[in-house]
C-alpha cells in the first residue's frame, strides 16, 4: 500500500505543469537545433551558439525570472542567440516572452538578444514580447519581425548595425519604442503609440510605409544623420510628429495631425516634403531650421500659430502648398517676423486643399 | 638673536594664515574650494546633497527614493557625449530623471544652482534639464536651473515650483500628460519658449514673471486647464498662446509688451 502511495505520488509530480515545463538554469547553451513548445523557464542566460537553431512552436510561453544582481533596475537573465531564431506563433496561439514573475514589471528580465547572425534569418511572427529591459535587441544580425507586439518593456526594440523589418507589428507602451543605429531597417503597416519615445535612429536608412506613430511623449519619429522614405503614414497625437536632423530623404502623403508642437521639424536636413497633410499640430505644420529641400503640394493648413516656421538663416522652398483661408503671410515667421532668419518662399500657393488619401488604411489597431 | 628668530618664525605664520585665507590666486570665493562630488547612474539609497556637485552622467531617481539636494547646493552638469546616441532615459543629453521625489531646498540667501559645466560649440543648451516622470510630491524651492534643453519638464507628475528662475533654457517648464504642476513666484526667462501646458495638464501658475522669451511666453494647448493668476507676462514672441478665451487671461494677469499679446488657437471663439 505504501509503495502504491508512493506511485502515485510520483506520477502525480511528474504530471504537474512545473515539471511538464523546460528550465534553463544558469549560463547554458543549446548544442544541437532545438524546438520548444508549452512552458519554458529562464533562470539564467541561454545561449544559442552559432549553427544552432532554436524553433518556437505556437503557444509557447518563454519566462524569464528576475535577476538584476547590481540593483539597476536591468534584468540579467536573458536569450542570447548567436545562432538563428525561429519564434513562430499565430494569431490563435501566439509564443510569448515575458516574465516570471507574480507582479511583473518592465525590465525584469534582459532581452532576446540576438548577435552577430547574419547567415540566415531570424524571425518572430505573432510574438508577444514584455517586461523585458529591451524586448528585441540586436547587433550585427538579420531580422525579421511579423505581427508581433513589443510592451511593457523598458525599450520595445533595440538594434544596431543590423538589417530589419517590421510589418504588422505593434510597439506600444514602451519606455522607449524603438531605437536603432547603423541599420536598415523596413517598416510596414505598424504601430508605434503610447512610448515615450517613438522611434529613433541614428546614422540608418528607414523606410517606412502604412503605419501609425501615435500618442508617444516625446518625438514620434525622430531620425539624425539618416535616410528616410516615409510615406502614406500616420502621425499623430506625438509631441513632435517627424524630426530630421542632418538628415536627407522624402516625406509623401503622410497625415501628420495634432503633435502638440510641430507637425514636422527639418533640422539641417535636405528632405523632399510632399503631398503631405501637417495641420492641426500645436506650434506649426513645418518647422525648418537651415533645411533645404522642397516643401511643395501639401496642405499646411489649421496649424495652432504657424503652418511654417523658419528658424534658420537659410531660405525654405514652399511653393505651391494650401495654406488655408486666411493670410499666408500671417501664417509664415521668417525673416520678415525676425532679423537675420531665412525668408520662404510661398509663391504659387494652391487654390484649394490637395486631394491625398487617407493614408490611415493600416490593419493594425484599427 | 633669539628675539630676531622668534619675530621671523611669527611673521612666517602670519604669512601662512593670510595665504590659507585667501586661497589660490585669482578665487576669492571658499567655495569654489570645496571638494566636487560627482554623481550619476542611479540612486540607490535616499540620498542627500549639499556643497559642490558634479552631474557626470544620467543620474535616475527611481521610484520610492528621494534625492534631496541642500541649501546652497551648485550642481555642475557635465555635457556628456555617450548619451547622445543612445539616450538611457528620456533624452539625449545629460539628465536628472525623477520618477521617485527630487526635494530642492534652496533659501533666499542660499538658492540651489544646476549650471552647465560647459556650453557646447554653437549651442546654447547643454543638458537635458530635470525631468519628472511618473514622479509626485517633488518640490524645488528657491533653484535657478540654467542652459537646459527644458528646464523642468513633467510627464504626468505633480511637482510644486516657487521662487526659481528657469534661464536660457530652450524650454522653459513643460507639464505634459495630465500634470499638475504649480510654479509660484517665479522667473522664466530668456529661453525659446517660457511654460508650456500640454496633453491635459493643469498648471497652477501665480506670481510669476514670465519675460524675453524668443517665442511664446506661455503656451496652453485646448486638452489642459491651467489656472494663471498674477502673472507678468512680457517682452516674449507672442505673450499667450491658449484656448482659454483672453477675457479670462486678461483680467487675472498682465500680459503686455509682446511682439504679439494673445494668440488664440484655432477653433475657440474669440
Amino acid at each position: 500500500m505504501k509503495r502504491l502511495l508512493l506511485m502515485m505520488a510520483v506520477a502525480l509530480l511528474l504530471a504537474s505543469p512545473v515539471f511538464a515545463s523546460t528550465v534553463y538554469r544558469g549560463e547554458s547553451s543549446l548544442y544541437v537545433d532545438t524546438v520548444w513548445s508549452g512552458e519554458v523557464f529562464i533562470d539564467g542566460i541561454l545561449t544559442v551558439p552559432p549553427e544552432v537553431t532554436l524553433e518556437i512552436r505556437p503557444g509557447t510561453t518563454v519566462r524569464f525570472t528576475v535577476f538584476d544582481s547590481n540593483g539597476d533596475g536591468i534584468g540579467e537573465h536573458e536569450l542570447f542567440i548567436q545562432g538563428r531564431l525561429l519564434a513562430l506563433g499565430t494569431a490563435e496561439a501566439p509564443v510569448r516572452f515575458t516574465s516570471a514573475a507574480k507582479d511583473p514589471q518592465p525590465g525584469d528580465w534582459g532581452a532576446i538578444n540576438i548577435m552577430a547572425s547574419t547567415e540566415r534569418e531570424n524571425r518572430l511572427q505573432h510574438c508577444r514580447v514584455e517586461y523585458g529591459y529591451r524586448g528585441f535587441h540586436a547587433h550585427f544580425s538579420l531580422a525579421a519581425l511579423s505581427d508581433s507586439v513589443f510592451t511593457a518593456n523598458v525599450r520595445g526594440l533595440q538594434f544596431q548595425e543590423s538589417t530589419l523589418s517590421i510589418l504588422r507589428c505593434q510597439v506600444k507602451g514602451n519606455g522607449n519604442g524603438a531605437q536603432f543605429r547603423n541599420s536598415q531597417v523596413v517598416i510596414r503597416d505598424s504601430l508605434f503609440s503610447a512610448n515615450h519615445w517613438g522611434l529613433r535612429g541614428v546614422y540608418s536608412d528607414l523606410r517606412l510605409e502604412g503605419s501609425r506613430i501615435e500618442g508617444n511623449l516625446i518625438n514620434g519619429l525622430n531620425l539624425r544623420m539618416s535616410s528616410i522614405e516615409a510615406m502614406g503614414n500616420t502621425v499623430r497625437g506625438n509631441r513632435r510628429g517627424i524630426y530630421l536632423q542632418g538628415s536627407e530623404g522624402r516625406l509623401q502623403g503622410n497625415l501628420l495631425q495634432q503633435n502638440s508642437e510641430h507637425g514636422i521639424l527639418l533640422e539641417d536636413s535636405n528632405v523632399l516634403v510632399v503631398a503631405n497633410i501637417a495641420g492641426a499640430n500645436g506650434r506649426s505644420g513645418v518647422k525648418t531650421i537651415d533645411a533645404t529641400g522642397r516643401i511643395e503640394g501639401n496642405d499646411l493648413s489649421g496649424n495652432g500659430e504657424y503652418a511654417l516656421y523658419n528658424e534658420g538663416a537659410s531660405p525654405a522652398d514652399a511653393r505651391g502648398n494650401w495654406w488655408g483661408e486666411a493670410g499666408i503671410a500671417e501664417s509664415v515667421f521668417d525673416g520678415a517676423d525676425r532679423k537675420g532668419l531665412g525668408r520662404v518662399d510661398y509663391r504659387d500657393p494652391l487654390p484649394a486643399p490637395p486631394l491625398i488619401p487617407n493614408p490611415n488604411r493600416s490593419a493594425m489597431g484599427n | 638673536m633669539d628675539m630676531r628668530r622668534l619675530m621671523l618664525a611669527l611673521l612666517l605664520l602670519l604669512l601662512i594664515i593670510l595665504l590659507t585665507a585667501c586661497g589660490a590666486p585669482g578665487k576669492s570665493r571658499p567655495v569654489a574650494n570645496t571638494p566636487l562630488l560627482a554623481v550619476g547612474g542611479r540612486l540607490a539609497a535616499d540620498t542627500v546633497l549639499s556643497g559642490r556637485v558634479l552631474l557626470l552622467s544620467d543620474l535616475l531617481v527611481p521610484a520610492g527614493r528621494t534625492l534631496t539636494i541642500e541649501a546652497g547646493t551648485t550642481v555642475l552638469v557635465r555635457l556628456s557625449e555617450s548619451t547622445r546616441i543612445d539616450p538611457e532615459y528620456l533624452s539625449p543629453a545629460t539628465e536628472l530623471l525623477v520618477r521617485g521625489t527630487l526635494k530642492v531646498l534652496g533659501t533666499d540667501g542660499e538658492p540651489v544652482r544646476f549650471l552647465p559645466e560647459r556650453l557646447p560649440v554653437a549651442e546654447t543648451v547643454a543638458w537635458a534639464g530635470i525631468l519628472f516622470d511618473g514622479s509626485s510630491d517633488s518640490h524645488i524651492a528657491f533653484a535657478q536651473i540654467e542652459g537646459a534643453d527644458t528646464g523642468i519638464y513633467c510627464i504626468a507628475s505633480s511637482v510644486r515650483i516657487e521662487n526659481s528662475r528657469l534661464v536660457r533654457c530652450r524650454y522653459g517648464l513643460i507639464a505634459q500628460a495630465g500634470s499638475a504642476v504649480q510654479l509660484l513666484d517665479s522667473t522664466v526667462e530668456e529661453g525659446e519658449g517660457g511654460i508650456f501646458c500640454w496633453q491635459r495638464s493643469h498648471a497652477l501658475l501665480e506670481g510669476n514673471i514670465v519675460r524675453n522669451n524668443q517665442e511664446e511666453g506661455i503656451y496652453i494647448d485646448a486638452g489642459s486647464q491651467p489656472f494663471l493668476s498674477g502673472n507678468v507676462i512680457e517682452a516674449n514672441g507672442i505673450g499667450i498662446v491658449a484656448a482659454v478665451p483672453r477675457q479670462e487671461l486678461a483680467a487675472a494677469n498682465r500680459v503686455h509688451g509682446n511682439g504679439r499679446n494673445y494668440l488664440q488657437l484655432p477653433g475657440i471663439e474669440p
